[in-house]
Order: structure tokens, then C-alpha cells, then sequence
């Protein structure tokens, strides 16, 4: 009786979501990306250096198959950006890496990625290997459990990436990406 | 108005809690279809992404994670008139009403009027599924858990027979020493704990403290008649978790069991785990002959470019030989490198000097993998005085044989690659300084050390658990709070390499592949690689 008297929709709860403080930061950083060789969720053998730094803009975010808080949050939100990005002249390439490759394996990233539909790229690896790319671009936080959301930009040939750091939602994400990707 | 929400809430059908539960847990609703919601502003999430239990988890009580933290929702949490104490709460809030409920799960407004982060979905519920799911929400974490009041908690471990005796004496021992030490009562903490629960500002942790009790389930005769004898143990006196435990290859009926009543059983020592990885209350150290099949199997094809090369896997046809080459045939199956010929050796026979030289002649294997049992494994050696027929490649497992045996056996251990997925101590030192320590003090240095290093493990884990959980006593909670806590744990030195995540329940993963050092020296290995499968 009481759920049905309150679920009439409040018009400004938008809104007042607006006026609150932006849940992320952007910043402008560099990062050397390690020659490091890792696996995608094919099981195939893939060059980070060679697989950044095509001639695609590239987005890349750091997840982990077993996390059920922020992580999927953080892939639908990515699916979303690229049916935001859709029109953009430049094709994105999505990555998203592993940050738990002690369980993370190929068939795991593979069964992730078919369960959100997400057709980009996912990498794992050898632990050792994971963990230098992850303190590269400064998002390991000593544990999984104590992960960062965090979002990397960088256009084509760039020696800079914007970084977001905490959850923004998928338009905000765009309008990021149009002012600072090309 | 409050008294009367109150009574519907109450008088909610079974129905209703159960298409409620199956909302939280699974993200469908009545009638099968998966949930709508939107997270951060416009994102739009279904189904099992969207379900609640993802961040509030199972018990209701939360989770901190990834510097977001979501609240408790049980129903104490959510409409009782203190929250303070409850799950991740740190200070009371404004009690929730059905309608506001209902409100806060549809438009993210609490109870106070405050907007929730953006992280909290926005759900698109029909009027029935809300109404199932805030049944469902009075009535998660409103009854206490069994096995605790406000002075002692329950556990039990579980041994039987089956179960070497050396390793069913270290569990026994170990949990006693350690329960009995805790109880000692060095910190007057029955005290602090009492006083602690009469002020409203007393420290959780304190407050939390209970004398452990601890009861040792003898099962007895044949696995088959296991599940009528832990029912009448439970039912007489249910505890609140199984503590570390020993039964042989018989585990996963136990396994069973404490998934039948939501039961947790923390750190078993076992290495026949339940074949499935699915259930929620079983935290196990590792896939132990599973594992060690794995690593072999990625071993010996990793890197191996011998299409033409011959694999001879040798297992005794037990329950755990068995269940090593299921798993090895199914991971060598992926990679395909060589032939692979597979034989059974009966755990009954101790085969002839000719039956090996029939075999080894017969296959030529240039990798022989070796699960056998320690006097098969003693006669094999037999044709090692002709070594020229011997494989160039031996491997051996820890859960079949130990390094004292292969040490016996010296022209095979050369040849001899050994899966081994505990700590590797330097020369001459312990490789478990942390446990045996404790050991050593406690005068049980005797004690099997494998068994007594992991029971000790299971009492700390649950122990440091308890502690962290402060007064919230729930089973689902403390399988939560060890998903967190066991993950890269400093608690235990039996493992190089720990972690744990959310519905993983698999503490080891990897294991080393020692190529011994000959003789009996105080330097075990030449050389080690650790592999992860």
C-alpha cells in the first residue's frame, strides 16, 4: 500500500542530483606505458605499447571479473560511452585490464565481456606483469578490494591521457572525451 | 500510519519475501523478468548487474569497497531506531518507512530527504516487486544467527576416519590449544566486553568479544551414512560456523551439508575439495589435487614444442587419483601438446619391477607423471637402475607424495619436477616462521606440519574476521568480510601467493615447480618457477 502511494515520481530528484558535487576528478598526467606483453580474453598474445599506440584514440579502464560493486558499474557505463562516442570521427578503442589476474583468466574476461556485451578488449596476465602496468598508470592501490574507478583518455600519438578518477556517468565521460580527445 | 505499515510489512507472504530474496539475489523480478535500473545519472544497468546484492551483499550488512561504501540494509539497519551498531553504519540515521523505502530505492532520496550517490541505482520496480522486495528487506538480518549469544560462540570441526590420523590429530589439537588460549581470558576481555555493552559508546571490537566453544564432530563408518549424522549433530545444537576440519576424500559431503544450512566452513584441511566452485559457504585453501593437476598440465605444456613428444600420466585410482586426471586431461585437452596415454593403477596393488618395465618399455614417454601412492611409487624407482630407460621428465605432486620420499629415491630425483604449492623456505630455515612459532611455544613442533600450520591459519582468519565484524554476527557477513580479508593476507605464511575475491573460494592459486636438489642436505630445491593456471 505505501510502495504504491510513493511511487509517483519526483520531478526535481534529477536536479538535485545535478547540484551536487561531481563525483570525479579530471586531470591531465603522462605516463610511460611498460613493454609488457599481456593476454586478451582470447587467449591471445597482445602488445600493450603496439596495442595503445594505434592510429585509434584510446580509453582504458582497470576492472576485475569478481567484483560486484563499482566494476560493473564502471563497464556499463563504458558500454554506454560507446554508443555515445558513436558519431565522433575518430573510432575509440576500449580496454579494459584486469587488475585481479590471479583469477581473471582469458575464459574469465571472455564469459565478463559476452555477460555486458561488451566488444573491446580485456587483458590479464602474469601477476608480475599486471602489477607493473597497473603502478605505470598509477592505479594499483596495494589490493583489489581497494580499487580506484579510474578512466584513461588519450588521443591518437599524444604523450598526455586525461585521467578521471571516480564515477562519472556516461555523458559526462563523453563530454570529457569531445573536449579533450581527438 | 507506522503501526500500520508495520503490520503489512509483517503479515507479507512467504511468497512475497521469497520473489523478494530473488529481486536482492538475482536481480529478477515476479515473473522471471530481470530488473531495470539506472546508475550514475544514466547509466542503465539489468538483471544481475543491477541486483542488490552486488554491493549490499548477501548479509544485508554492506561493504566498503573502491572507496565507495554501501550501507546496510537489513531490516534493523533500515527501520530499527538505533542503526549505529549495525553493519557499516557509523551513526544512527533517520529510520526508513515503507514509503520512504520505496522512495529511496526508486528515486535515491533517504529518509531524511538527502539524495544517495548516484551509485545507488534508481530502480524501475512494478508496484509488486517493490512491495516483495521491502517484505523481503524486514526481514533479512532480523533474526539472530545461530551458534552465538551474548557470552559464547559455537564452532565445530568436522573429522572422521577417512582422514589420516597424524593430519586428524594436528586439526584436533590445534583448534583446542587455540580455543582454549583464546578463552584464557589474559585481557580480561569477558569484563571489558561486559562493560562495554552497558555504554553506548563502547568500542565494537570489545563488545564483540565471546568465548569460543568448540565441539570436534567424529563422523563415523562409511561417507553414505555422513548427511543423517551432521543433521543430528546440527540439530541439536546448530554452531555458527565449521572451523578448519579433516574427513579424507570424502569432503564434499560435508560440503554439502553447510551449503544445505547456509552454514559457513572456513579453511577445511582437504585436498578433494567439491568439484564445483559453485556454493557460497565453503572457504577453501585450494583446488589441492586439482590444482596440482593444473599446474602440471601447464607445466609440461607450456613452452612444449614436441608435437611428437609421449605423456604417460600414471594416478592410483582413488577418489583423488581420479578426480587429478580429470582435471589434467581437461586442461591438456585446451593446449594439446603431445600424446597422452593414461593408466590406472589399483590403490590395492603394489605393481612388479616387470609390470613398470612392461609399461615404461611399452610407452617411452619422454614426461611421465607420477600420482601414486608411496609404495607404488618406491617400486617404480625399481627400473630406475636402468635408468637409461627412465623419462627425461618425472613430475610429482604434493597432494600424492612428499619431498622426504622423493629424496629416498635418488636417480629419480633428478629427473623429478615436483608440484608443491606451499611456501618454500630458504636453506635451513622454517618455511612457516609465523606458525611455527606458535608451534614451537605451544610444545606441539610435533604435530604433521602441513595440517597443524593450516588449522592454526583457519582459527586466526576467523578470529581476525570476528574482530573486524565487530557485534555483527552473521554468516554471510563473515564469508564477506573474509572475501576481503583473506585476499594478499599477511595472517599466514603457508602460501607465497593468497587471494580471494567475491564468490571465490579458492585461496591458493598457484604452486611451484621445484626441481630438487639431490641428497638430503638442508637445501631442499635447486631451482623453482611459480606457475598460476
Amino acid at each position: 500500500m505505501s510502495a504504491q502511494t510513493s511511487a509517483a515520481v519526483d520531478e526535481h530528484a534529477a536536479h538535485r542530483e545535478m547540484a551536487a558535487a561531481p563525483s570525479y576528478r579530471v586531470s591531465r598526467a603522462e605516463y610511460a606505458v611498460p613493454d609488457i606483453v599481456l593476454t586478451d580474453e582470447q587467449g591471445q598474445v597482445v602488445d600493450l605499447h603496439t596495442l595503445l599506440s594505434g592510429d585509434r584514440p584510446v580509453a582504458v579502464n582497470f576492472i576485475f571479473t569478481s567484483c560486484t560493486t563499482i566494476c560493473p558499474v564502471m563497464t556499463a557505463t563504458m558500454l554506454q560511452l560507446q554508443r555515445e562516442l558513436v558519431k565522433e570521427p575518430a573510432k575509440p578503442m576500449f580496454v579494459s585490464i584486469s587488475i585481479d589476474p590471479d583469477y581473471d583468466s582469458a575464459t574469465m574476461l571472455s564469459a565478463y565481456a559476452k555477460r555486458f556485451g561488451a566488444d573491446w578488449t580485456f587483458l590479464t596476465g602474469e601477476r608480475a606483469d599486471v602489477l607493473k602496468v597497473l603502478q605505470a598508470f598509477s592505479a594499483w592501490r596495494g589490493s583489489k578490494n581497494n580499487h580506484a574507478a579510474i578512466t584513461l583518455f588519450r588521443s591518437v600519438g599524444a604523450d598526455h591521457w586525461t585521467r578521471v578518477e571516480g564515477l562519472a556517468s556516461a555523458r559526462q565521460l563523453a563530454e570529457i572525451w569531445k573536449k579533450n580527445v581527438s | 500510519m507506522l503501526v500500520c505499515t508495520a503490520a503489512v510489512a509483517h503479515a507479507a507472504s512467504v511468497d512475497s519475501v521469497a520473489a523478494g530474496r530473488r529481486l536482492y539475489l538475482e536481480g529478477l523480478g515476479q515473473g522471471g523478468n530481470p530488473i531495470v535500473a539506472t546508475v550514475q545519472g544514466d547509466v542503465a544497468v539489468t538483471g544481475a548487474t543491477a541486483a542488490c546484492v552486488g554491493c549490499h551483499k548477501r548479509s544485508g550488512l554492506g561493504v566498503s569497497e573502491g572507496g565507495q561504501r554501501a550501507l546496510a540494509v537489513t531490516g534493523p539497519a533500515l527501520f530499527g531506531s538505533d542503526t549505529s551498531r549495525v553493519g557499516n553504519l557509523t551513526r544512527s540515521r533517520t529510520a526508513y518507512t515503507d514509503a520512504t523505502l520505496a522512495r529511496a530505492i526508486s528515486q535515491g532520496i533517504a529518509a531524511d530527504g538527502q539524495i544517495l550517490d548516484p551509485l545507488m541505482p534508481r530502480y524501475r520496480l512494478n508496484a509488486e516487486d517493490m512491495r516483495a522486495l521491502i517484505a523481503f528487506l524486514h526481514r533479512l538480518g532480523a533474526e539472530p544467527a545461530p551458534g552465538v549469544n551474548e557470552n559464547e560462540l559455537e564452532l565445530a570441526t568436522i573429522v572422521s576416519a577417512e582422514a589420516p590420523p597424524g593430519e586428524r590429530e594436528a586439526v584436533t589439537t590445534v583448534l583446542r590449544r587455540f580455543v582454549e588460549m583464546k578463552n584464557g581470558g589474559t585481557r580480561q576481555e569477558e569484563k571489558r566486553a561486559a562493560a562495554s555493552r552497558r555504554h553506548a559508546y563502547g568500542e565494537k571490537h570489545v563488545r564483540a568479544f565471546r568465548k569460543w566453544k568448540l565441539s570436534v564432530w567424529t563422523l563415523d563408518g562409511p561417507a553414505s551414512g555422513w548427511p543423517a549424522q551432521l543433521e543430528a549433530r546440527y540439530g541439536g545444537r546448530p554452531p555458527f560456523a565449521i572451523i578448519s576440519g579433516a574427513t579424507g576424500p570424502d569432503w564434499p559431503v560435508v560440503h554439502e551439508f553447510c551449503e544445505r544450512h547456509e552454514l559457513p566452513c572456513i579453511l577445511p584441511v582437504t585436498d578433494l575439495p567439491a568439484e564445483s566452485a559453485a556454493g557460497n559457504y565453503t572457504v577453501y585453501l585450494s583446488a589441492g589435487v586439482r590444482l596440482d593437476a593444473r599446474i602440471t598440465a601447464r607445466s609440461i605444456t607450456k613452452g612444449y614444442d614436441d608435437v611428437d613428444g609421449r605423456i604417460l600420466l600414471l594416478y592410483v585410482d582413488d577418489q583423488r587419483g581420479r578426480a587429478a586426471q580429470r582435471a589434467f586431461l581437461e586442461a591438456w585437452l585446451e593446449a594439446r601438446r603431445g600424446s597422452l596415454t593414461m593408466r590406472a593403477i589399483d590403490p590395492g596393488s603394489t605393481p612388479t619391477y616387470k609390470d613398470w618395465k612392461d609399461v615404461i618399455h611399452r610407452e617411452r614417454p619422454d614426461v611421465l607423471v607420477a600420482w601414486l601412492l608411496p609404495p607404488q611409487l618406491q617400486s617404480l624407482t625399481s627400473i630406475a637402475s636402468s635408468a637409461g630407460t627412465l623419462p627425461r621428465r618425472i613430475y610429482t605432486a604434493a597432494s600424492f607424495t612428499d619431498w622426504s620420499s622423493i629424496h629416498a629415491l635418488p636417480i629419480f630425483e633428478q629427473r623429478v619436477l615436483h608440484v608443491y604449492p606451499y611456501s618454500l623456505g630458504a636453506a635451513g630455515l622454517s618455511p612457516f616462521p609465523r606458525e611455527e612459532a606458535w608451534l614451537r611455544s605451544q610444545e606441539l613442533a610435533d604435530l604433521e606440519r602441513i595440517p597443524a600450520v593450516e588449522a592454526l591459519f583457519a582459527c586466526h582468519a576467523i578470529g581476525e574476521a570476528m574482530a573486524d565484524m565487530a557485534d555483527n554476527y552473521s554468516r554471510d557477513y563473515l564469508i564477506e568480510t573474509l572475501e576481503h580479508m583473506l585476499d594478499g593476507t599477511a595472517m599466514t605464511t603457508i602460501f607465497p601467493v593468497t587471494t580471494l575475491g567475491t564468490g571465490q573460494r579458492f585461496l591458493a592459486k598457484g604452486a611451484y615447480v621445484v626441481k630438487l636438489a639431490p641428497g638430503q642436505g638442508t637445501a631442499r630445491y635447486l631451482n623453482s618457477g611459480w606457475i598460476q593456471p
